[in-house]
């Protein structure tokens, strides 16, 4: 995992946040669908970025909910401008 | 909760014209805009029993208000979805139209439709993994100035 996407969204602890294992993977995938980084296996689309799901950590650090979501908000804007609705 | 969670599949309830006078007070913050507007208390006093709840430990946490047409008897609709912000990205939207699908499919219909604005990106999205067809934005879809998109799949 390189240290730009574990800087990416501000860490919960002891409150509920998304898997950080979980976000970091989905998003790696999406920024090798848009081009920005390697792309190994197959490309997401904006509607499978729309119902992605994740686990709830609450004792393990996790990503903000709301800042994931809003991130992958305008992924899905990208995707689409892409050609990968 | 004593541990990290694990995606766990949530009980689905029908509603009850009760559950009004408790989600009202949500779906704003559920949405992150004002929406009540678009629920007015007749949804649920009239069309509960083909609404869905799924409660948390402290009260709903998503919900699904659906219609079966009394007109058209090959239709189905759904008018409005909620989930809770810290309930997001646990499937529970998917689980709601699919029990809604399955209720819809047992009394006959045989199409499911609905509509969002077209600013509603993540809607849409979320739609077409569903398997919905998305047409429009249609101008004036609801009146003057109010496009629409229009989403339908066949049940």
């Amino acid at each position: 995992m390189d240290a730009g996407l574990t800087r990416r969204f501000t860490r919960t602890k002891y409150r509920p946040g998304y898997s950080i294992a979980e976000v970091d993977a989905l998003i790696e995938q999406i920024e090798a669908t848009l081009g920005l980084r390697p792309r190994y296996g197959p490309p997401v689309t904006a509607a499978e970025v729309a119902a992605a799901k994740f686990r709830l950590v609450r004792l393990k650090p996790g990503y903000e909910m709301r800042e994931v979501d809003e991130a992958l908000d305008r992924y899905q804007e990208q995707l689409q401008d892409q050609g990968w609705g | 909760m004593g541990q990290d969670s694990v995606l766990v599949r949530p009980t689905i309830r029908t509603a009850a014209p009760a559950d009004y006078d408790v989600v009202a007070p949500l779906v704003d913050a559920w949405w992150g805009r004002p929406i009540l507007g678009s629920l007015p208390r007749l949804f649920l006093d009239l069309f509960y029993r083909t609404s869905l709840v799924i409660d948390g430990s402290s009260g709903p946490t998503a919900v699904l208000v659906g219609i079966l047409s009394p007109s058209d008897p090959e239709t189905a609709y759904i008018h409005f979805v909620g989930v809770a912000p810290s309930h997001r990205r646990q499937g529970y939207a998917r689980l709601l139209y699919e029990e809604f699908f399955g209720l819809a499919r047992t009394a006959g219909r045989t199409c499911v439709r609905a509509i969002t604005a077209p600013v509603n990106v993540t809607s849409a999205n979320f739609h077409r993994a569903m398997g919905f067809a998305v047409t429009g934005p249609l101008p004036g879809y609801n009146g003057p100035g109010h496009d629409m998109l229009v989403f339908e799949r066949s049940l």
